[in-house]
């Protein structure tokens, strides 16, 4: 039992840690909380389903899916982040962005739900635990996207730029970093992070255009539980989902109360903690010019 | 100077329009509002078989209206409750406010059909809903007749009406498992996975009961939520617990979820009872990427067999002018509506609703699925042989569904996925 337990958790925290590790960036970095973040996850299974569809070929249609969200991140820092000055408009602009690109989902894909095949079929046992294999490679996929990303954060000029815009933006600015650049390299950054998401564990759901926000709320509160802007905090991923596997195998009722279950786990935190688990204590909400 | 122009070319803007909107209310036509979130599968599905009835009815001229002496065309206005239970009331006030209806129609999910019931019975409109199944709308009838009368549910059935056929689809999966693998049926153990609804409480109790009465073990029991995306932890504690089939009860699209991760896990088991993403017959195969075979559901969606002489043409129909069937049964049920409604003016010769109440209670209508009665007291379909049937179907490879109940409608056995068969003594 504890073991399939921590097995599953190992699988849904490390996608979620992939999707929520965008959200946290453009927060920690840009200072936007992008409330359309959940929008790049439902693109990726969009584009991989019509480019599947159009070539019968997953080799062909995940790097097209990857690199049309990717764009799609860069359009959407264009339509919106650039022309925005403060958090609550980008926080407003950003929801009707989610908002307004799900109703063109429905435009154009109508209301049906569709099914994208896996890459890998099958499942295998892991100590009598059954597991599919799509989303075990799926996990594996996400954690090493996430340590090449913590690798590119570390290790290479654009990547510091990025942080040390979060640490000091001011500062960055009269060190020559070009600020709208980072921005723009984070925006597209966390939409590439989603895209790895949304390939690699879409076909395990069914597709469509409202999915979106589930994402978004649950990458926001990975992102308070763990600490707002703090990179570590997205290991809160691992917690939610525990909770999450923990509330359905112990109650009947447990996957209908298991979104509760997390809001609930995070205002208590917030109540003893209220930077998160792994946030720095800021002081009132900073914002940034 | 220029304000003053702006002020004049207002004024002129709405004195035209007060000119205007009593002439477009005088349009001679039968004017039905349609309410439902138009934005799924159950709205397109009523948006789709509303369409059609209009078509159907206006190419005869419409609807025969002795006390005007002619045929009256079919309009229809559509409101947008969004799914959710704050604004479904005002879309169905906007119907009967601005758009000025004569009859309310559609309206899905029990919890926001109540909320609109209040506001068409407080403008005393006739309301045939298409989708709702929850006891409570009738009973709000029985109770409170006076206030109540202009409700009327000719479809789909209660959800203890329809309740009756899911169970007994699934005890017919449980025999069926006991046959082919050669098992007694107090081996073939179940688990209950039902959405949390209110529509849902009475089915899931009658399901618990009856399975006990039939020596069928219920060995796990989990209520999530209709739209779930992700429920490996649920199947699979079904199957580490011993159960060979899944009772579900999902009326949204959670039964995607469950289906695909039966197939991918491998799983010994099979999906039964009801699971209304399957009666999808254009889209289901599509949406589980042909993950969904071996699932067993009741519907009401028709197949095209002859249930009665309506459904086979009614399906064609569809198809012609839709590329494909009704994807639920709020599509073929709100088609229905329709033409119990026109039958209904037509016989009294009237819109008024008062005179047309007991008509709609009297009518007795041979529809797409059966014959169409209510109970006079509670305006409640009337189910069962005669009636309307509860319809049992399994995908099969290919993407092709059999009908595997009643025994009388039944085009094939229920076949077993290879995972269960391995389990044959």
């Amino acid at each position: 039992m504890l073991f399939k337990l921590l097995i599953y958790t190992f699988i849904s925290g490390s996608i979620y840690c992939v999707i929520a590790s965008g959200f946290s960036l453009v927060f920690g970095v840009a200072n936007i909380l992008n409330l359309a973040h959940g929008v790049y996850y439902m693109m990726a299974g969009y584009f991989l389903y019509t480019f599947f569809v159009t070539t019968q070929s997953m080799a062909v249609a995940i790097p097209l899916a990857i690199l049309c969200t990717i764009l799609f991140g860069l359009f959407s820092y264009f339509v919106i982040c650039r022309v925005i000055d403060s958090p609550f408009k980008t926080l407003l602009a950003t929801f009707a962005f989610g908002g307004a690109i799900s109703e063109i989902i429905f435009i154009i894909y109508g209301v049906s739900t569709y099914g994208i095949p896996n890459i890998i079929e099958g499942s295998f046992l892991l100590s009598d635990v059954p597991v599919v294999k799509q989303a075990f490679v799926a996990a594996l996929v996400a954690l090493l996207v996430l340590a090449a990303f913590v690798f590119f954060l570390n290790k290479t000029d654009t990547g510091r730029a990025m942080k040390s815009v979060a640490q000091n933006v001011e500062v960055a600015k009269l060190t020559g970093i070009n600020i709208n650049q980072v921005k723009l390299v984070t925006v597209t950054s966390a939409a590439f992070l989603a895209s790895i998401a949304g390939v690699f564990y879409l076909p395990l759901q069914s597709l469509h255009p409202s999915i979106w926000m589930n994402i978004t709320i649950l990458s926001f509160v990975i992102v308070v539980l763990g600490g707002m802007g703090s990179l570590k905090g997205i290991a809160a991923s691992y917690i939610i989902a525990f909770c999450e596997h923990a509330t359905t195998l112990s109650f009947a009722e447990g996957s209908y109360i298991k979104n509760g279950v997390y809001l609930l786990l995070m205002i208590i935190i917030l109540m003893m903690r209220p930077q998160g688990l792994f946030g720095k204590d800021l002081g009132p909400f900073e914002v940034r010019t | 100077m220029r304000k003053k122009h702006h002020i004049f070319c207002l004024l002129v803007g709405m004195i035209t329009l007060a000119f205007l909107a009593p002439l477009a209310e005088a349009q001679d036509a039968v004017r039905i509002g349609v309410v439902h979130n138009f934005t799924d599968l159950s709205g397109r599905s009523i948006k789709e078989g509303a369409v059609l009835a209009q078509e159907h009815m206006n190419k005869d001229g419409g609807i025969f209206v002795r006390e005007r002496g002619k045929k009256v065309p079919v309009e229809l206005f559509f409101a947008n409750d969004g799914g959710k239970a704050q604004t479904s009331s005002s879309a169905v006030e906007k119907l009967c406010n601005s758009d000025k209806v004569d009859f309310l129609a559609g309206a899905n999910g029990t919890e926001l059909t109540l909320a609109q019931q209040e506001m068409a019975m407080d403008y005393k409109k006739i309301f045939l809903s298409s989708g709702a199944a929850g006891i409570q709308l009738w009973k709000n009838v029985e109770k409170n007749y006076s206030r109540y009368k202009y409700y009327f549910k000719y479809e789909p059935l209660d959800s203890l009406q329809l309740g009756e056929g899911m169970v007994e689809i699934g005890v017919g999966t449980a025999k069926a498992i006991a046959k082919q693998l050669n098992i007694p049926i107090k081996e073939v153990k179940a688990a209950f996975l039902a959405e949390h609804a209110e529509w849902a409480e009475p089915v899931v109790k009658m399901a618990q009961e009856t399975f006990k009465k039939e020596g069928i073990d219920i060995v796990y029991v989990a209520r999530p939520s209709r739209d779930a995306t992700d429920l490996t932890t649920e199947v699979v504690e079904a199957s580490r617990k011993g159960a060979k089939m899944i009772w579900a009860c999902f009326s949204y699209e959670a039964g995607y979820a469950m289906v695909r991760q039966i197939y991918d896990l491998k799983l010994p088991l099979i999906a039964t009872g009801y699971n209304s993403v399957a009666q999808d017959v254009a889209g289901y195969w599509k949406a589980t990427a042909g993950k969904g075979i071996y699932s067993v559901s009741w519907t009401f969606v028709p197949p095209r067999i002859p249930l009665t002489p309506k459904t086979i043409p009614f399906y064609d129909a569809h198809v012609a002018r839709w590329s494909h069937p009704p994807l639920t049964y709020r599509g073929n049920n709100q088609y229905n509506n329709m033409f119990i409604l026109k039958e209904a003016i037509e016989k009294a010769g009237t819109l008024n609703a008062d005179k047309l109440v007991p008509i709609l209670e009297d009518l007795q209508y041979v529809g797409i699925m059966g014959t169409n009665k209510v109970d006079p007291k509670t305006h409640n379909s009337i189910s069962g042989k005669g009636y309307l049937p509860n319809i049992g179907i399994q995908w099969i490879e290919g993407g092709k569904q059999e009908v595997i109940y009643p025994d009388y409608l039944k085009s094939s056995d229920i076949t077993l996925p290879p995972a269960l068969l391995k389990m044959k003594k």
